[in-house]
């Protein structure tokens, strides 16, 4: 209190600086000394952290995304709308009320996997993109091409056509521990190759509710936007992790960021590569996590496993005879924490392997031998511009679960519309959840056929669909519009 | 220190003084500043070379981030030579040492007890981005601020 009296009193506008420090060509005493055992072990300390930098920062790469955005007013839309611009460039420029495109970019990190140029990243960093350039540490740049994406992980792989690059070794991410120190290394706000400390906050992370399959690793190295896609690593100067996502209430840094673990990411990212999607196990059963009111009612101790609410008629779980009211409390010979660690257990077992299965059925333990299935993965949109009348149409595959969700009459074939963009011939006149049955009077079975038929349709020309909607046919002619012509 | 009308200097043990601007470079974004010719033994810091930093060192911020005296914090080098915004002098040391409003003028120090930077300026919209002016454009700079004032 009294020293800030003091202050008041003397109208002080800068108070600072604690320690002083004068050139010594002054003369002054220096400040006490550090003793020579702290400063071998900081020596040593900061000797490693600079070294772990050194050997991982070359695999670190700078990632720029161009997006086309379709949007009704123009970002400088107050500018062009202003009544002074009109009357001197007319309405013409900028229209308001006019869809226009424009070119929207974004930033990410991406990490260098192998010598001939494949990157590892996130898919939120480059999806829709439209451009992506890939950065390398030694500021050489290349346009990158998306070899494959997993959006249910978030992990996309990146190819860029180079040789001899350093890519990164990848670590054992089942072996961190919270207290582990980890240097995360990316792009934030775009200011590249930045390396920061911390530590591993926990492991094991799920239900952040960032992607279906969680396993994050928390951290407290600071992880800022555009760190998306990056490099976490070990003090081996391996990689153990993504980073992915933080949390915030502001939209930076607040000591929580998190990772997805390397295990994961590689398993994804070799699926990728080997047969260009993932794989993935499969139960077909839903599950809940036990509450204490659940076990008391199911008579088991513990909360720990997962109940099964729901099995899929036919499905791998059903054929080995799971039922609804079980708890899976062991899979493949490992204890069952909770539903998120089921869904990660059995998204990495083998489709086709026969795996052992402990469940408490009715307050007794039962093992039951369940092959595993594959997890019936929704294939990827398809992202085609078209420039004639079905520009700006976005399409999917009819699977048996949209047909059923959408109640859509057995028997009827074609692809199911997804958009309609703005600025597509074919808005207004085609819906959202419409089946696009025939193009050109040729029936469509699927995605294929479709982009085949409608690939051909010339820019001037006008195409005819047969429309599946609310339980009817209906026929409908779009006209392509000037700006395909 | 730019538009102060009134200087103070507290020093660690409690003891203020009102001190002198000695020189200032505004492009530089430093100053030099002398408590008083009279005092004697004060713990200087030295001036180490931050041309001899690297990526990954670890090191500690001091300073009065919100009026929190003595505060310590600390960080690694996050990347050098590191340009932002207009200025003659574009190399900056980057640090995720947390630094916060009132760490202005704190240094940043290696792990040998010498100052390589000087902070000045942090990225707002998010933490753990620091940027410091290096010892090294420090020490060009002081000779010049003590002998002609600019």
């Amino acid at each position: 209190m009294k020293k800030v009296c003091w202050r008041k009193s003397f109208r002080v506008v800068v108070v600072v600086i604690l320690f002083v420090f004068i050139s010594h060509m002054w003369g002054t005493v220096f400040a006490a000394d550090v003793s020579p055992a702290a400063k071998e072990f900081l020596r040593k300390m900061s000797d490693s952290l600079s070294q772990v930098s050194e050997v991982t920062r070359p695999s670190v790469v700078n990632i720029s995304t161009t997006t086309i955005v379709t949007m009704k007013e123009s970002p400088l839309g107050q500018f062009f709308s202003d009544p002074y611009f009109r009357r001197f460039f007319g309405d013409d420029f900028g229209h308001p009320s006019m869809p226009r495109k424009f070119m929207q970019s974004a930033l990410g990190s991406g990490v260098i996997m192998s010598r001939d140029g494949y990157v590892l990243t996130n898919y939120h960093v480059i999806k829709d993109a439209q451009e992506i350039k890939v950065i390398l540490y030694d500021k050489r740049e290349f346009a990158g091409k998306v070899i494959g994406a997993d959006p249910l992980t978030d992990i996309a792989i990146v190819k860029v056509d180079a040789q001899d690059l350093p890519a990164i070794r990848i670590g054992d991410s089942g072996k961190l521990k919270a207290g582990d120190i980890v240097l995360a290394i990316g792009n934030p706000f775009g200011l590249n190759q930045t390396v920061t400390m911390g530590i591993v906050s926990a492991v094991g992370r799920a239900n952040v509710g960032i992607s279906s399959f969680e396993d994050f690793i928390q951290t407290d190295a600071a992880i800022n936007p555009g760190n998306s896609g990056g490099a976490l690593v070990n003090t081996n100067g391996e990689l153990v992790g993504i980073n992915t996502a933080i949390f915030s209430t502001s939209g930076g840094y607040v000591g929580i960021g998190f990772a997805i673990p390397s295990d994961m990411a590689d398993a994804v990212a070799q699926s990728i590569l080997k047969y260009g999607r993932v794989i993935r196990g499969w139960l077909g059963v839903t599950v809940e996590d036990l509450t204490p009111a659940l076990s008391k009612s199911f008579g088991v101790k513990t909360e720990k496993g997962a109940l099964v609410t729901d099995v899929v008629k036919n499905g791998p779980a059903d054929k080995a005879g799971l039922e609804r009211g079980d708890i899976i409390v062991e899979f493949e010979g490992k204890p069952v924490e909770d539903t998120a660690e089921l869904r990660n257990q059995v998204a990495s077992a083998a489709p086709g392997k026969a795996v052992p299965a402990k469940v408490i059925r009715s307050g007794k333990e039962e093992t039951l031998t369940i092959t595993i299935g594959e997890f019936p993965e929704k294939k990827p949109l398809k992202k085609v511009e078209y420039n004639n009348a079905l520009k700006g149409v976005e399409v999917e595959d009819l699977t048996p679960d949209l047909r059923e969700s959408l109640n859509i009459a057995a028997g009827t074939e074609g692809v199911l519309v997804v958009t309609v963009s703005e600025d597509s011939p074919a808005y207004g006149s085609v819906m959202k959840n419409d089946v696009i049955e025939e193009v050109d009077h040729k029936p469509i079975k699927g995605v294929k056929e479709y982009d085949e038929i409608v690939s051909g349709i010339k820019p001037s020309d006008t195409a005819l669909l047969l429309i599946y909607r609310n339980g009817g046919n209906i026929f409908v002619a779009i006209k392509a519009s000037e700006s395909t012509r | 220190v730019d538009g102060a009308d009134e200087i103070k200097v507290i020093l660690s043990d409690g003891r203020g003084f009102k001190t002198k601007v000695v020189g200032r470079d505004r492009k530089a974004d430093l100053a030099l500043i002398r408590v008083s010719s009279a005092l004697k033994n004060l713990p200087a810091l030295s001036l180490g070379e931050s041309g001899r930093m690297r990526v990954g060192d670890w090191v500690v911020a001091i300073g009065n981030p919100f009026g929190l005296e003595e505060t310590v914090t600390q960080g690694i080098i996050s990347a050098r030579g590191r340009a932002i915004g207009p200025g003659p002098y574009e190399t900056f040391l980057q640090t995720d040492a947390p630094i916060n409003p009132g760490n202005s003028g704190g240094p940043p120090i290696n792990i040998s007890g010498e100052v390589i930077g000087i902070n000045t300026a942090i990225l707002s919209s998010g933490q753990g981005i620091g940027f410091a002016i290096p010892s090294d454009v420090a020490k060009r700079i002081i000779p010049r601020l003590r002998e002609m004032g600019m």
